[in-house]
């Protein structure tokens, strides 16, 4: 800091913040708040995804290599196969399954693994926190294991969720039945990442989970001196048998995360955006400040002090306000973080991947990030005022009267026309695809950003031309009189936070509109999706990752079910196509499934799936479509445990389940090419004088495996989740409104400051406290008339950008347009009352000013 | 021409303006000033409002750039000075007291004298004792730590012009300095103006609409329209 920058910080900023420290302490927090709602969603998103990593890194047991299959499980008959891929390399393989059991009303993860191989593993596998017995006691409770006794060893955790200790008895249910186990061994404080796990003998899970046959994966270790290098993963890899994959721990947590990354991306974007609001009250309360200390930086000018010297100290104290509300931003934003991580982990854990648990809550990047965003915002937030402070006329130049900061930008409609080409030519640009295929859509982002700054530039030639309106509607009132004379030549200062409201709407009408269009598509696809009665799937199963399923015999019975009519049913299993996640389905479609929404719909919709030809007849979701750019006539072919599917995709329908992209064959078809036929999901259809209600609470009774749910059951919860997802928007659209309806206040308070001289004349005619509230009432309520109307005008334009540009390339859903014409009428009394009450407030306070100050 | 009757009459011309105009769109405010003041001389600057006599302490403060003529304060032309060059002025050369005092709100009354020599680069320590100086200078010492909201007139006034002269300038200008305080304490305001500068021989350019105020001056001139109706010379 040089000498006079440190003068100027010392005998103005800090005296300026010692004198207020009220206002200047709302600044902070203002500015906290916006890092906090930053740091808080980033922290808290990337506390979710770390349980992406628990469960398999903890299993993996810090395998430098791990074989899985492209799609479900591993048959056991291929472990020679990939043993044999290994060629003369030493290495020990370690099979493990992992499964979802119920243990009291809840579900935790079981996880089998060979205990000999555990014990043959090298002693250097041990050093990063395997689960290598290093113990006595443990390798009593290996030992046992290998025994064939049902010991399992958990996660403390685990131990602290269920009050388990060692010697406990405890009952673990599954498809299979229910069976007693002991807790043999804690895991040490070391392993535990946060996730309730427990670990069992391989075989003896797999005959109590009815996996006899399969394994999930098998996590590899080289014998000391054994080269692992990219250039033998190679080898291996093509050696293994078709349909297995090789990963390291880098790849295997970039494919865990990039199932959450379009959503988690969109989280932090809109994060952001609370960030820029504060961004805009800072400018908005240092403009303000700029105002009421412009004597004094009259009078340092006419001291000599130079304009770039005005210009640095506020920025000095924009950076020192940067820095304050950074740091206390942090501190929030951690504690945001505690309390949303639960809602972010619980929204991901519905969306993506069950069972999520929860990682570590700091992390310094992510802070670092938080704190370089919030300064930065600070001082951008403050190089217009202290441009505006550089540019205030020494002391004597003050008496021909105020001056408000012109914004060029605003002044010049060809900045508008200029900003919404640009949004256009934004808008033709595909997404940025990232690593594992996400799909970022930033020019869409881009587009949308130009097209609200071109609206924003537009609506500043409205004002005089709604004032005159709103006059020739009460020409008798001598307020409204003054307050339209105000708004025929609009300052810099309206013009700012005119832009501001309408932008801040305008992003508000728009999240509105996509989540009422979301709501309606949903609700539609909804319809064509829940056709039948009752819906079943095994307790815990939520998604296709999901690792439980309806047993076959369980199905075969409910299929027979004396007041079952018809029946359909799916088979699940995410797979890995051209390198990226997707979900394979096998349906046994007994309809034409004409209420679902199609894309492109067969001729006989999904009775199509039952033709037989050489190749299968296949249907894929809207997702699948744009993320694999196939479409209807082109083939899909999918390998996995050395087999072979290949399809020819014959029709495309909307699918709002996964954003992933879906294929759908046959449930015949499918289950060959699985090996297995456990149902993920039935669907059924009662006869018509069946009390719906009672064969749901019957089959509950009969099945307490499964959960049974009837069509309005199932509804509400597809909602509840949908309200879940969308909860941060809703909180994110409240605080954008409120901050621009502030920022108006503000706005208006600057304006009576700066009018200071004109208020002594309106008193001296007679003007009270009632007529100055009138005044600002009006003058604030008729700009955000103007803000209000353009900006939900401009959300229609929004809302089609993020419904069909942005929604589309990050997810690749269409949704169905849909305005919520009741909303915004309400949205724009709100901010009518809200601009007005503002307004009105700042007349009361203009009207407290002290009479010596108006010189 | 002008510096030559100066130099007549025995003085150094330090304030020299020569057929100065100034307009505001089309209202001429200054018509073709013409006037010289020396070194240590004081002068007010009489006339009804509009007459255009603040617009002319503007100019001759370096604030406020004129159309047409010549203005020198000492060796420095201002018309074709630089904006870097006037800001040098005002920082070492020009003061000003104002109507309305204008004091630093957030600064003590010692460091509001002291902020100029701040300013110049004067070490803090160096710059505080010498405002305690002014303070003594301006009989404030017993208000040197109290904040200017917690001052009478007269005492914002003293503290003013402390500021004003602690950086040594050459030329004060007073744009009605007794405007705002009653008549007795305007009086001792003058009385303090008239010592000060006749101890620090300083140039003073006076507004006032007092003719009282007048008393503390060597000479006064009268403003109508934009012109100046008095002679010249005292």
């Amino acid at each position: 800091m040089t000498g006079g920058a440190a003068l100027f910080w010392r005998y103005f900023t800090l005296r300026h913040w010692r004198r207020s420290p009220g206002s200047h302490a709302v600044l902070v927090v203002l500015l906290g708040v916006g890092v906090a709602a930053f740091l808080g969603i980033r922290l808290a998103n990337r506390s979710a995804t770390a349980g992406f990593e628990v469960f398999t890194e903890t299993l993996g047991a810090g395998a430098p290599v791990t074989v899985e299959s492209a799609a479900g499980a591993i048959p056991v008959d291929q472990l020679r196969g990939i043993r044999a891929a290994f060629g003369v390399r030493s290495v020990v393989l370690l099979p493990s399954v992992q499964t979802s059991v119920r243990l009291g009303d809840g579900s935790v993860d079981l996880v089998g693994i060979d205990v000999v191989a555990v014990r043959n593993l090298p002693e250097a596998a041990g050093d990063d926190g395997s689960l290598v017995p290093r113990t006595d006691a443990e390798s009593a409770v290996f030992q046992d294991a290998l025994r064939g006794e049902p010991v399992l060893l958990i996660s403390p955790t685990a131990a602290r969720r269920f009050g388990l200790s060692v010697g406990d008895a405890l009952t673990l249910g599954s498809d299979s039945g229910a069976f007693a186990w002991r807790v043999g061994f804690i895991l040490p404080e070391a392993l535990d990442r946060g996730a309730a796990i427990f670990l069992g003998d391989l075989r003896t899970v797999q005959e109590r989970t009815g996996r006899e046959k399969s394994v999930d994966r098998v996590d590899v270790f080289p014998m000391p001196g054994v080269d692992m290098g990219e250039s033998v993963r190679t080898a291996v890899q093509a050696a293994l048998p078709p349909g297995l994959l090789l990963s390291t721990p880098g790849e295997r947590q970039s494919v865990s995360q990039t199932l959450s990354a379009a959503f988690r991306m969109n989280l932090s974007a809109l994060s952001l955006l609370a960030l820029l609001v504060s961004l805009y009250l800072i400018l908005q309360s240092l403009d303000a400040a700029v105002v009421r200390r412009r004597e004094e930086i009259a009078v340092l000018r006419s001291l000599g002090v130079r304009a770039e010297q005005i210009k640095a100290a506020w920025m000095l104290e924009a950076l020192t306000l940067g820095i304050a509300g950074s740091a206390v931003g942090i501190l929030m934003g951690v504690l945001l973080a505690r309390v949303s991580v639960g809602a972010v982990t619980e929204t991901l854990g519905n969306l993506y991947v069950q069972g999520l648990s929860r990682g570590a809550l700091w992390s310094g990047r992510e802070v670092l990030t938080a704190f370089g965003l919030g300064v930065g915002a600070s001082l951008l937030a403050g190089w217009l005022p202290a441009r505006d402070a550089a540019m205030t006329p020494p002391a004597q130049s003050l008496g021909r009267g105020g001056r408000s900061l012109p914004i060029q930008l605003l002044d010049h409609p060809l900045y508008a026309v200029l900003a919404l080409g640009v949004g256009a030519v934004f808008l033709r640009f595909p997404p940025l695809v990232l690593a594992g295929g996400v799909r970022f859509p930033l020019f869409g982002y881009l587009g949308a950003t130009a097209f609200a700054v071109g609206m924003s530039i537009l609506v500043c030639l409205l004002p005089p031309r709604v004032a005159k309106g709103v006059q020739n509607l009460r020409r008798e009132d001598a307020m409204l009189r003054l307050a339209a004379s105000q708004l025929r030549r609009l300052s810099g200062r309206h013009k700012l936070a005119l832009a501001g409201l309408m932008i801040a709407t305008a992003m508000a009408g728009g999240i509105s509109l996509l989540v009422h269009s979301f709501r309606g598509t949903v609700t539609q696809w909804l319809d064509g999706q829940l056709e039948a009665d009752l819906f079943i799937s095994a307790r815990g199963f939520q998604h296709p990752g999901s690792p439980v399923r309806i047993p076959t015999e369980s199905r075969d019975l409910l299929l027979r079910h004396a007041s079952v009519a018809d029946a359909e049913y799916a088979l699940m299993q995410r797979i890995r196509y051209q390198d990226q996640s997707a979900v394979l389905v096998g349906l046994s479609a007994r309809r034409e499934g004409s209420e679902r929404i199609w894309l492109h719909r067969p001729a006989d919709g999904l009775a199509v799936l039952r033709e037989r030809g050489e190749r299968v007849p296949v249907l894929v979701s809207e997702p699948w479509l744009r993320r694999f750019g196939t479409g209807v006539g082109d083939v899909v072919r999918i390998e996995a445990g050395g087999r072979t599917l290949e399809g020819i995709i014959r029709g495309v329908f909307a699918d709002y389940a996964n954003e992933h992209g879906s294929v759908v064959a046959d449930a015949g078809v499918v289950a060959a090419f699985l090996g297995e036929d456990r149902t993920a999901t039935l669907g059924l259809f009662l006869r018509n004088d069946e009390d719906v209600r009672a064969v749901r609470d019957e089959l509950q009774t009969a099945f307490p495996a499964l959960n049974v749910r009837d069509q309005r059951a199932l509804r509400e919860e597809v909602f509840t989740i949908f309200q879940q997802t969308f909860s941060v928007t809703a909180a994110l659209k409240f605080i954008g409104v409120a901050v621009a309806v502030a920022g108006l206040l503000l706005s208006q308070i600057s304006l009576f400051l700066e009018r200071r001289s004109e208020l002594r004349v309106l008193k001296e005619l007679g003007c009270g406290r009632r007529e100055l509230m009138a005044a600002g009432a009006w003058e604030s309520g008729i700009l955000a008339l103007t803000g209000g109307t353009s900006g939900l005008l401009t959300s229609l334009g929004l809302g089609w950008i993020l419904i069909y540009v942005i929604n589309r390339q990050a997810f690749g859903w269409t949704l169905r347009y849909a305005v919520p014409l009741g909303s915004f009428l309400a949205f724009l009394i709100a901010i009518v009352f809200a601009g007005a009450l503002a307004g009105g407030i700042s007349g009361h306070k203009a009207a407290s000013l002290p009479v010596e100050n108006e010189e | 021409m002008f510096q030559g009757l100066a130099r007549l009459g025995g003085m150094t011309a330090y304030v020299t303006l020569e057929h100065v105009s100034k307009s505001y769109g089309d209202r001429e405010v200054l018509a073709g000033v013409s006037l010289v003041i020396s070194a240590g001389e004081r002068v007010a600057l009489m006339g009804p409002s509009g007459s255009g006599k603040s617009t002319l302490l503007n100019c001759l403060g370096g604030i406020d750039r004129f159309d047409r003529g010549v203005i020198r304060i000492g060796d420095v032309d201002l018309g074709s000075a630089s904006g870097e060059a006037l800001t040098r002025l005002r920082r070492k050369q020009i003061a000003t007291v104002f109507q309305f005092f204008h004091l630093l709100p957030t600064l003590s009354v010692l460091e509001n004298a002291a902020f100029p020599l701040l300013l110049n680069g004067i070490p803090e320590k160096e710059a505080l004792a010498k405002g305690r100086e002014w303070m003594e200078r301006t009989g404030l010492t017993h208000r040197m730590t109290a904040y200017p909201d917690q001052l009478s007139g007269g005492e914002m006034q003293r503290c003013a012009i402390a500021r004003a002269l602690a950086a040594g300038p050459k030329l004060l200008l007073a744009d009605e300095p007794t405007g705002n305080l009653d008549s007795s304490t305007g009086d001792k305001i003058l009385d303090l103006l008239e010592t000060l500068t006749r101890e620090q021989g300083i140039t003073l350019v006076m507004v006032t609409h007092s003719e009282t105020a007048t008393r503390i001056c060597d000479r006064t001139v009268h403003m109508l329209d934009g012109k100046v109706v008095e002679p010249v010379t005292a």
